[in-house]
């Protein structure tokens, strides 16, 4: 963090206003004006920075020049319907209606106003509704503030390299989000004490599939560990709750109504999720469980659901029988998953007696239930993994229709899992990570510099440049710092092009609507 | 200055190829010796470490291995990263698992360029030729075409479960790995001269500034 105790001018003139604070300073910062209200200097070299006015944080620019002035001349203050009264102070007692009340500089009582004076601002970060961070050619930053009043303010420009500096002390006291729409666009709000909340609603932002998910797709790593940088205030978690492993379910038959109806599922779920099911009841209650019948049945029309789906099962079984050796010659796809499947069968929990050994019956029906799924879903087809969830049905229902019809339940569930975008894959990491950042911060960034390729520092990256300008070769300069050389290379390669060792904007608009989203 | 210098690399290998070709039992032999006929499908991607001792250096080989149907997913990109280098796998007794070679390099060098834009060294492993072998991988001049013409630095006939030829194709593709690393190195800025005190031969102005 770059933060300078006030020994500079920008500290100087500042000390006559009480409860002052500066937090963080900028020079280089060129201000350009829009040649509206002047037609001399479009650009004004000069100090950014963040203060603390009476403990109210604020983001000031003034120009070079102005030392000894204390006060900037054009205020973001709350509006108080005057007029455009101008507060020097601000009041710390706001409300969070702040507006631009002015941006025409009034005279001021003593000190003459310098051309370029007029165009120093202060402006509460309260008062801050947005921030676009953009890139100038050479690799120069600007930035253009809006504030809630929906005023955009002159463009900053960092000669100098702070942009990512400044984001972070502003961090301090607000969140940047960056907008869904537009990545270089970062939407400022204030710390939220409901923070685990927020986190949420930005699950919610998750769920409809919105820009995060998409950038994700495209880049699901550096999406997960750069875009959450918003819970970085500690979650306060309530206390954990006090929880105990319950009995397995271990009666059946009362909860069974004189028809044979389940009376209370959500009583069996309960017990089941607490404490699961005796391994001898598995085989019934797996087929409530996975959707196989359903909870209000009578035993009479379950009997007819067993009738109907084995005649359902069997028919489709018999279509993947019934393909010739020629037929199957000219169907890919088929072949593509009898393949599959026959190479993961022979590999799926073989240490179990059930599949253990050759020509084992247990193989057999293994294969014979995949190869029918297929038929049943032919769209989604065998997916690796899926022998793997077959198996334990086997296992509990013994039964070749039963599991089939299991399997079909749970893919239900599941099929998410399976399919070839892997967008629910993505979306689980995403929320793992999600849920990481928020329990465990210092493990996630962790894991981000490791995900993050290994990024070098500024200061390693500086060093680098500092050595090489001194006339070493890369591959002493690699020997020296022991870093690859073709990281130096690219320090170096950017820094005769950019001037700069600091990291780049990405040019332009990541694209990330996909059509389909955007024709929501 | 070498002796006190002792140099470790470390490389990222993919291990690619179709579903059930043996990968995850090469990497099983290469790493552990040892072989089991019941490896489960790997699901995703799966990690192994190698150390080898390479010229008094340190060579420490990341073995990616990757689920054979991810083929059909778009993960490959993320798995991809930052691989040095890769051994694609078929099966000899399944001549559809050597089409498929085409398609999984095709993939790779599609997803995945050095530095310099040189594709990663790739060494193609027809394994399991303890159980016979087909009429392609019986004709070297056929495979030896095949290599070229898809760009493979070499190709073993390899067997996990009798340990045939792995630690080789395993050897030549660091060789291939570390040759390339050296080209990159030669290639890296073409038009800067860099200056060295060993380099006395020619070229060097006295006029021109010598680091030290």
């Amino acid at each position: 963090m770059e933060e300078r105790s006030s020994d500079s001018g920008g500290g100087r003139m500042e000390q006559n206003i009480p409860d002052y604070k500066l937090i963080f300073e900028k020079e280089g910062v060129y201000l350009h004006t829009n040649a509206k209200r002047s037609n001399q200097d479009t650009t004004i070299p000069g100090f950014i920075r963040v203060v603390e006015r009476a403990g109210v944080p604020a983001l000031e620019w003034s120009p070079l020049e102005d030392e000894g002035r204390c006060a900037p001349a054009v205020l973001y203050s709350k509006k108080d319907g005057e007029g455009g009264e101008e507060d020097t102070h601000f009041d710390p007692g706001y409300e969070p209606d702040w507006a631009v009340i002015s941006t025409v500089k009034k005279d001021r009582e003593h000190v003459p106003v310098k051309e370029s004076d007029q165009w120093s601002f202060s402006l509460p970060l309260s008062e801050l509704y947005s921030l676009r961070r953009a890139r100038f050619s050479l690799g120069r930053n600007f930035l253009v503030l809006t504030s809630r009043g929906g005023h955009p303010l002159p463009a900053l420009h960092f000669h100098r390299g702070g942009t990512r500096e400044l984001l972070r002390a502003l961090h301090h006291y607000i969140v940047l989000d960056p907008s869904p729409v537009d990545g270089r666009l970062y939407l400022a709000y204030p710390h939220e004490t409901g923070a685990l909340s927020h986190s949420f609603d930005r699950l919610h932002l998750l769920d409809d599939g919105s820009d995060l998910v998409t950038r994700f797709i495209q880049d699901p790593y550096a999406t997960t560990f750069a875009g959450f940088e918003l819970i970085n205030c500690g979650v306060e978690l309530g206390p954990r709750p006090d929880v105990t492993r319950g009995q397995p379910l271990d009666k059946w038959e009362e909860f069974l109504d004189p028809e044979g109806r389940v009376t209370n599922p959500d009583k069996i779920k309960e017990l089941v999720f607490r404490g699961g099911i005796m391994p001898s009841l598995r085989r019934e209650i797996w087929k409530f469980l996975l959707g196989f019948y359903p909870w209000n049945s009578t035993t009479k029309e379950r009997e007819d659901i067993l009738r109907f789906k084995t005649d359902e099962y069997f028919r489709m079984k018999v279509q993947w029988k019934s393909v010739t050796e020629e037929q199957e010659m000219r169907n890919s796809l088929l072949r593509g998953y009898r393949s599959l499947i026959e190479r993961d069968v022979s590999r799926t929990d073989r240490h179990n007696t059930f599949f253990s050994g050759n020509n084992n019956p247990g193989l057999t029906l293994l294969n014979d239930v995949l190869m029918t799924y297929c038929m049943f879903n032919f769209d989604l087809g065998y997916v690796q993994g899926m022998s793997d969830l077959l198996s334990p049905l086997l296992f509990i229902t013994q039964n070749e229709v039963e599991s089939f019809w299991c399997l079909t339940g749970f893919m239900e569930l599941v099929h998410q899992n399976f399919e070839e975008s892997q967008e629910a894959m993505k979306q689980q990491l995403l929320k793992l990570s999600i849920l990481l950042k928020a329990l465990d911060p210092e493990l996630c960034d962790f894991l981000g510099n490791i995900m993050k390729t290994k990024e070098l520092t500024k200061q390693v990256k500086d060093k680098v440049v500092e050595k090489y300008e001194a006339g070493l070769g890369y591959k002493k300069i690699s020997r020296a710092l022991n870093i690859s050389l073709s990281a130096i290379k690219s320090i170096i390669r950017k820094w005769k092009e950019y001037d700069t060792t600091a990291n780049l904007p990405r040019g332009g608009r990541p694209p990330k609507l996909k059509s389909r989203t955007r024709r929501k | 200055m070498q002796n006190n210098h002792h140099k470790e690399h470390l490389y990222k290998i993919l291990v690619i190829g179709d579903l059930g070709v043996g990968k995850t039992s090469i990497i099983k032999r290469y790493v552990h010796h040892n072989f089991s006929p019941n490896y489960r499908a790997t699901i995703g991607v799966d990690f192994a470490l190698k150390v080898l001792n390479w010229d008094q250096e340190t060579v420490r080989l990341q073995l990616w291995d990757i689920a054979g149907q991810e083929r059909f997913g778009n993960m490959t990109r993320v798995y991809y990263r930052e691989a040095m280098g890769a051994f694609i796998v078929f099966d000899v007794t399944r001549p559809a698992s050597l089409e498929a070679v085409a398609k999984w390099k095709e993939d790779l060098d599609s997803k995945l360029t050095l530095a310099n834009g040189k594709n990663v060294a790739t060494v193609l492993l027809a394994n399991k030729c303890d159980q016979g072998r087909d009429v392609l991988t019986n004709n070297g001049i056929k495979m030896e075409q095949f290599c070229q013409e898809n760009g493979f630095v070499g190709w073993y006939e390899t067997s996990a479960k009798e340990n045939i030829n792995i630690d080789e194709a395993a050897n030549c593709l660091v060789k291939h790995i570390i040759a390339s690393e050296k080209d990159l190195l030669q290639s890296e800025v073409p038009d800067t001269i860099t200056p060295q005190l060993e380099n006395d031969k020619g070229g060097t102005c006295s006029s021109c500034f010598r680091s030290q």
